[in-house]
């Protein structure tokens, strides 16, 4: 489902300044797997930040996260996926020139939504669930 | 077990105090399921002595009021009016039964209604004929119509006849210490009746021998009833100041001498609160010598002693000893009532341990034999400190004092700073997950008890603190050693929190903690994840419940700390 939606000319011309040259459409796929895939690495990095963090408390009262605590590591989770995103989009020359300003904005956007649903999911899905909801 | 505490005199009652202090603070007198405690016991605070006002008397009402608190706020739904229980510390009884000596059987209004020994002892009451022509060959003219409700100036010869006749008087369900002891409610129930007084006082000295007696005669015609009675006499421990001025050298005041010296001494502490008729009874009082003399007390202590070898002894299953190689000096001289609010001293807390070894069915030594107390070898008894009070068995087990005291201190500090008690309770970790069951379905409750947790631990603060602080307002005899060594567990202030959880914090490879706490020769090793694994197995436990479980754990910690200590030595 998640593929059709990404692979639909749609969907990736939202990530996309210009497409006159051909080939663009798969400028803009690879954009958008770039950022699911670092949403994805960055969820997991802060998952297991959070991991760690957890496994190292040296008492009851670092090992107990609150909402507060959870939703900080979740937002501190945006800022790597903002700059890892905006160098793959600066080093490499077919995103710099078609994607553009607007399609990195909407591609950072996508990332960071992504990143959010699996952070939630992660934690839905784990003993963590108290810690969020 | 049910336990009865008679507190003889001004030195009985600051010893009823010490008790009630050492039971808030966690004292344990039986093993219950595998768990230290006092709670399931029960005691009654009996107190003989004239002087129903003291200020020992004051005190220990206060300190009484405070344990009530203190069991109410660990306490579930029960609670028996005036019973401070909870399953935390012993069921105290705090309805102090005030045994006045004074308060004797009468036939008519005029029985006894002087208090004077004249008074009761030639009081003519019912059939019983005048006697004052009996006592003239032994008590002199002024012995007589001294007035004694304010105590017997530690003269015990005025005491002792006075308390012979009371305690005769028990026997009458219907006089008034009758009616307040109401003995009929302990026939046929096991019961540890245990005294405490001064040897070398007045109230004490004659008080505790006559109702060991009675009460060791009653015993022994009843063997079925399992009573148990048992003592601690308290040598010369302290000594009052001198006087304002001194007594005549013979003959009686004038009362132009009495208002002179009203006038010149009417302000002094001693007589502070009274009325100017008072005041001159005072003067009076002291100008005829009745007031206690430190000269006399080591002669009357030895004599006391002598009269329980010949006499008393045998009718205790137990009698202890505490004193003080070189008493203490008070600093404000009293003759009795409010103005007479000494702190509490150390010898007192040892005679609550004697109380408690007592209360615990341990039993010292052989029946045949005396046991020589000692102290530790290097004493110093102006300034002593936890490891230096005497040990008591529960049991199988050795209860040191110092180790209880830590274990209530970091007990006080783990419930309070180590339970993440900020968050919603589905958010405590798993290390601490039986708590987080009970609560999370109930988030109310964690709310209350954290309240309630909070008031409690405020208050075993201060009956921690307050028996060992030697600031001279609240005690005597103690160094500042523990008290400054107790306090960083108890504080809030953040270094002391912070280093006190640096040492509570495990190791990052492995469950031990990284740190040992320790006070005095105690010590003992305990991770927040340890502690967080203690919990009652039954969800409806009461809030002193949990508390037991915690302490009882944490003095296990300390004992085995004790056996790892020896075996590297």
């Amino acid at each position: 489902m998640l593929a059709l939606l990404l692979q639909s000319s749609g969907f990736l011309q939202l990530f996309i300044d210009s497409c006159e040259d051909e080939g663009c459409e798969e400028t803009a796929l690879n954009w958008v797997l770039a950022a699911v895939v670092v949403a994805i690495i960055c969820a997991l990095l802060m998952l297991g930040v959070k991991w760690f963090k957890k496994y190292a408390a040296i008492n009851l009262i670092q090992k107990a996260w609150s909402r507060g605590q959870t939703v900080i590591l979740i937002i501190a989770g945006l800022f790597p996926v903002l700059i890892v995103l905006l160098i793959i989009w600066y080093t490499t020359r077919n995103f710099f020139n078609y994607v553009g300003m607007g399609g990195l904005l909407k591609g950072v956007v996508f990332a960071w939504l992504l990143y959010v649903v699996m952070m939630f999911t992660g934690h839905l899905l784990s003993p963590w669930r108290r810690e969020i909801i | 077990m049910r336990n009865v505490f008679i507190a003889v005199g001004g030195s009985g009652t600051k010893v009823a105090e010490a008790m009630v202090r050492l039971l808030a603070v966690g004292f344990p007198t039986r093993r219950e399921n595998g768990i230290l405690t006092s709670a399931g016991d029960s005691l009654q605070i009996w107190r003989l002595d004239p002087d129903r006002n003291s200020g020992a008397a004051i005190s220990l009402g206060n300190y009484l009021k405070d344990y009530e608190e203190l069991q109410s706020l660990l306490n579930g739904v029960h609670k028996t009016p005036g019973i401070a229980s909870s399953r935390w510390a012993m069921d105290i009884d705090t309805r102090v039964r005030h045994l006045d000596p004074l308060q004797l059987p009468r036939m008519t209004d005029s029985d006894n209604s002087v208090k004077t020994l004249e008074g009761i002892l030639d009081s003519r009451y019912g059939t019983v004929k005048k006697s004052l022509p009996f006592l003239a060959p032994f008590y002199e003219r002024k012995d007589l119509s001294v007035e004694i409700d304010r105590g017997f100036y530690q003269k015990p010869f005025i005491g002792a006849a006075v308390m012979a006749v009371f305690a005769e008087s028990l026997r009458d369900e219907n006089s008034p210490g009758g009616k307040a002891c109401s003995l009929t409610g302990f026939q046929n129930v096991a019961t540890n009746f245990f005294l405490c007084g001064s040897l070398h006082g007045g109230t004490g000295a004659s008080g505790v021998p006559i109702m060991g007696k009675y009460l060791g005669s009653l015993k022994r015609n009843n063997q079925s009833w399992d009573w148990r009675v048992g003592a601690c006499l308290l040598t010369p421990y302290c000594v009052p100041p001198q006087p304002p001025f001194g007594a005549l050298r013979e003959g009686s005041p004038t009362s132009q001498q009495i208002d002179d010296l009203v006038k010149e001494h009417g302000d002094k502490p001693a007589f502070a609160g009274l009325t100017i008729e008072d005041k001159r009874k005072l003067v009076e009082q002291i100008l005829l010598g009745f007031y206690a003399e430190p000269e006399a007390m080591e002669a009357r202590a030895r004599q006391g002693l002598a009269y329980y070898r010949d006499h008393s002894a045998d009718y205790f299953d137990e009698l202890y000893l505490a004193g003080k190689p070189e008493p203490d000096k008070l600093k404000v001289w009293s003759n009795g009532g409010k103005s007479q609010s000494n702190p509490l001293n150390s010898a007192e807390v040892v005679a609550a341990l004697a109380a408690l070894n007592f209360f615990s069915r341990a039993g010292t030594g052989s029946p045949e034999s005396y046991v020589i107390p000692s102290s530790t070898e290097n004493l110093d008894s102006e300034k002593m400190t936890l490891r230096d009070l005497p040990c008591y068995t529960v049991g199988e087990d050795e209860i040191d004092p110092e180790k209880v005291f830590l274990a209530t201190a970091v007990m006080h500090h783990l419930v309070t700073k180590q339970i993440p008690w900020h968050l919603p309770a589905k958010g405590f970790p798993k290390e601490i997950e039986r708590l987080r069951k009970i609560y999370q379905d109930n988030e109310s409750r964690k709310v209350d008890d954290h309240n309630r947790f909070q008031s409690a631990s405020a208050l075993l603060a201060n009956f921690l603190m307050t028996t060992i602080d030697p600031n001279p307002q609240r005690t005597i005899g103690w160094s500042i050693e523990d008290v400054t060594r107790v306090e960083p567990y108890l504080s809030n202030d953040p270094s002391s929190v912070k280093e006190i959880t640096a040492k509570t914090a495990k190791k990052f490879m492995g469950k031990e903690a990284k740190g040992e706490l320790e006070l005095g020769d105690s010590a003992l090793r305990v991770s927040t994840f340890e502690f967080g694994a203690w919990c009652p197995e039954s969800a409806d436990f009461t809030r002193g419940e949990y508390l037991r479980l915690v302490w009882s754990n944490l003095l296990a910690l300390a004992h085995k700390r004790m056996r790892v200590s020896a075996g590297e030595k």
